[in-house]
């Protein structure tokens, strides 16, 4: 991994020459802000009156059951989509924006969209993340290949870069996809679901990896999830949603009583056996 | 080995099928022919490089039914244009169809890509609307220009719009072909990565800032274009095959992107190019009962049995790789 301060002072100074950038909204060290967003489909709202922060360097877990807004609501954050109403600005700038740059934002999407049978080696998926911040007719460099080549390196994974991307086990595949993520030095990291489709094993170093990449290049990470127990152990703050935000704090803070709410049903099983601590 | 003698007889008797003279081998002059032969033969190769590298992302990208619908959209295009040409001159003129064509099926496409961005029409339901109104609108125009009184008679039959004619391309076909393929090879080749994101994960590449819009705009306008050209040479019936086939064999052979690029580039210029020569061996060794057949049928069908014969390969090789490693599986479960 390269020097954290050096880059973050770079993308800084980029930060401010861009013209055109929505700094009203963008609240002190917050990296990621909404403020009061809805979005519907047909007429139907999935996502409403959402407001949510994440700091610099922290990272927010997002909660809910299926069809609660999750990966809506991780879509408008990456400008993917634009909200009916409210505001968001990553980095101080709108999520399109911010994803223009290239190097700003990182994303690993959930495991099963994608065509794995997709003629491409790991090595070239990782020199895909360096595409955006290159521009429309720019070439992979040498400093380019050698940068994605350590980012494989960095997830274990140097000695499979010449391997088809799907032939690489469910764990290795989502590995190679966060080295996609990561290879342009993003400063924010949207993940959704990143264990769904992984074995046991592979999920421990696939969140070990993770809080160690987080820890080297200072990321925000907004992590979206339905796996409440890996979500209140490993996030600072928490938001649980169900087509709005029912909260939104530290996770000791949250209740059984806030989780059925927000669920719908019993949420026993979802705690660990022994989590009197929870209440 | 084609059965041809090398002395002189008149190729145009064997271009029209005529029987040769009783108790004279039927022969003819190589170098005549191939000189009469020389446009098709230029014209095919680079069409088929141009066709094979937008093949690989129409493949990849899963849009082989939009350039079908595409393909059938020319059929509209050519009825157009030989309609407005009933009493516009420029349209029925070489530039004014192509240029008529092209627009024609650059629209469709477009069209089929607005209507299908809602949530109210399904890709597959614009492509299936847009294909079969573009052919009945073709059709139709074709017969009311072709009925239409006056000495300004149609310069081309509906049959020859729908399978097209290689054999008789000329200079200009040559020039704009060219120009095309030059302008194809130079935008996908500068902008590979971007379309190579695109295709793999159109999601993914605009979260990394990739233009994906334009990326898939660009796409849509060079195979409208080629297409539009394409097809007054091998028939609207035809060309779909030659944007599907190379890159949909290649896909079976190779598992990198570059490997996929350079094999479809190979099936797609060799076998255009093989399928050429056997159609002017057949119609010079005057084979009986194909000896007029028109080229573009012999050039997909070509294309189809490299594609038929990967295939069976494939599926051999698999068949035997799976049997081995359940036999090493068995071997080692004895073991164990």
């Amino acid at each position: 991994m390269t020097d954290r301060h050096d880059h973050h002072d770079h993308n800084d100074s980029h930060r401010h020459e861009k013209p055109g950038m929505d700094l009203v909204s963008h609240h002190g060290d917050d990296d990621v802000c909404l403020n009061q967003v809805s979005f519907a489909y047909d007429g139907q709202f999935v996502v409403e009156n959402v407001t949510l922060h994440a700091p610099h360097g922290t990272t927010l877990g997002i909660i809910g059951p299926n069809g609660s807004g999750k990966t809506t609501l991780l879509k408008l954050m990456l400008g993917l989509l634009r909200p009916n109403a409210g505001t968001i600005t990553v980095l101080g700038m709108s999520p399109a924006q911010a994803c223009a740059r290239g190097d700003l934002v990182g994303y690993l999407p959930q495991r099963h969209e994608l065509d794995w049978s997709f003629p491409i080696s790991a090595r070239q998926v990782v020199e895909l993340g360096l595409v955006g911040r290159r521009g429309l007719l720019g070439r992979p460099s040498a400093a380019d290949r050698r940068q994605a080549a350590d980012q494989l390196a960095a997830v274990g994974l140097a000695d499979q870069a010449d391997v088809p991307i799907g032939e690489l086990s469910g764990g290795q595949q989502q590995r190679v996809f966060l080295a996609r993520a990561l290879v342009s030095r993003p400063r924010v990291l949207f993940l959704d679901e990143p264990t769904t489709g992984v074995d046991v094993g592979a999920q421990e170093n696939l969140q070990e990896l993770l809080a160690l990449v987080k820890e080297q290049l200072a990321l925000t990470l907004i992590v979206v999830s339905h796996n409440l127990r890996a979500i209140t152990s490993t996030c600072d703050q928490i938001a649980c949603l169900n087509r709005t935000v029912h909260y939104h704090d530290k996770p000791s803070g949250l209740s059984r009583e806030m989780l059925s709410r927000v669920f719908n049903c019993d949420v026993e099983y979802m705690l660990d056996p022994h989590g009197h601590e929870r209440h | 080995m084609w059965n041809i003698c090398w002395t002189r007889t008149g190729t145009s008797d064997i271009k029209a099928g005529k029987p040769a003279p009783k108790g004279e081998e039927r022969v003819l002059d190589w170098h005549l022919y191939l000189h009469l032969m020389k446009f098709p033969l230029i014209v095919a190769p680079i069409m088929a490089a141009v066709c094979s590298l937008l093949s690989v992302f129409v493949v990849l990208r899963r849009m082989a039914m939009i350039s079908e619908a595409v393909a059938h959209a020319s059929l509209g295009g050519l009825a157009l244009s030989l309609l407005l040409g009933y009493g516009w001159g420029f349209a029925d003129s070489y530039w004014g169809q192509e240029l008529i064509a092209g627009v024609f099926c650059i629209t469709t496409g477009l069209l089929i890509g607005l209507f299908s961005r809602g949530r109210e029409v399904t890709v597959d339901s614009a492509i299936g609307i847009f294909l079969v109104a573009s052919v009945a609108l073709g059709v139709l125009m074709l017969y009311i220009r072709r009925d239409l009184p006056g000495p300004n008679k149609m310069p081309l039959e509906p049959e020859a719009v729908l399978f097209g004619s290689i054999n008789s391309v000329a200079a200009a076909d040559a020039w704009l072909i060219s120009i095309l393929a030059a302008l194809v090879f130079v935008v996908v080749l500068g902008m590979l990565p971007s379309f190579i994101y695109t295709t793999m994960d159109e999601e993914m590449a605009r979260v990394h800032g990739v233009k994906t819009w334009l990326i898939h705009l660009l796409l849509l306008v060079m195979v409208s274009s080629i297409i539009a050209v394409a097809a007054r040479m091998v028939g609207t019936l035809m060309i779909n095959a030659m944007i599907i086939l190379p890159g949909a064999t290649a896909r079976l052979v190779s598992r990198r992107f570059g490997g996929v690029m350079i094999i479809s580039l190979v099936v797609g210029v060799l076998g255009v190019t093989a399928a050429l020569l056997a159609s002017i061996a057949v119609a010079v060794a005057n084979v009986p009962f194909v000896r007029s057949a028109p080229t573009g049928p012999i050039l997909v069908l070509t294309l189809f049995l490299i594609f038929l014969a990967i295939w069976f390969i494939r599926r051999v090789r698999l068949f035997f790789h799976r049997r081995q490693k359940g036999r090493l599986a068995a071997a080692q479960a004895e073991h164990v």
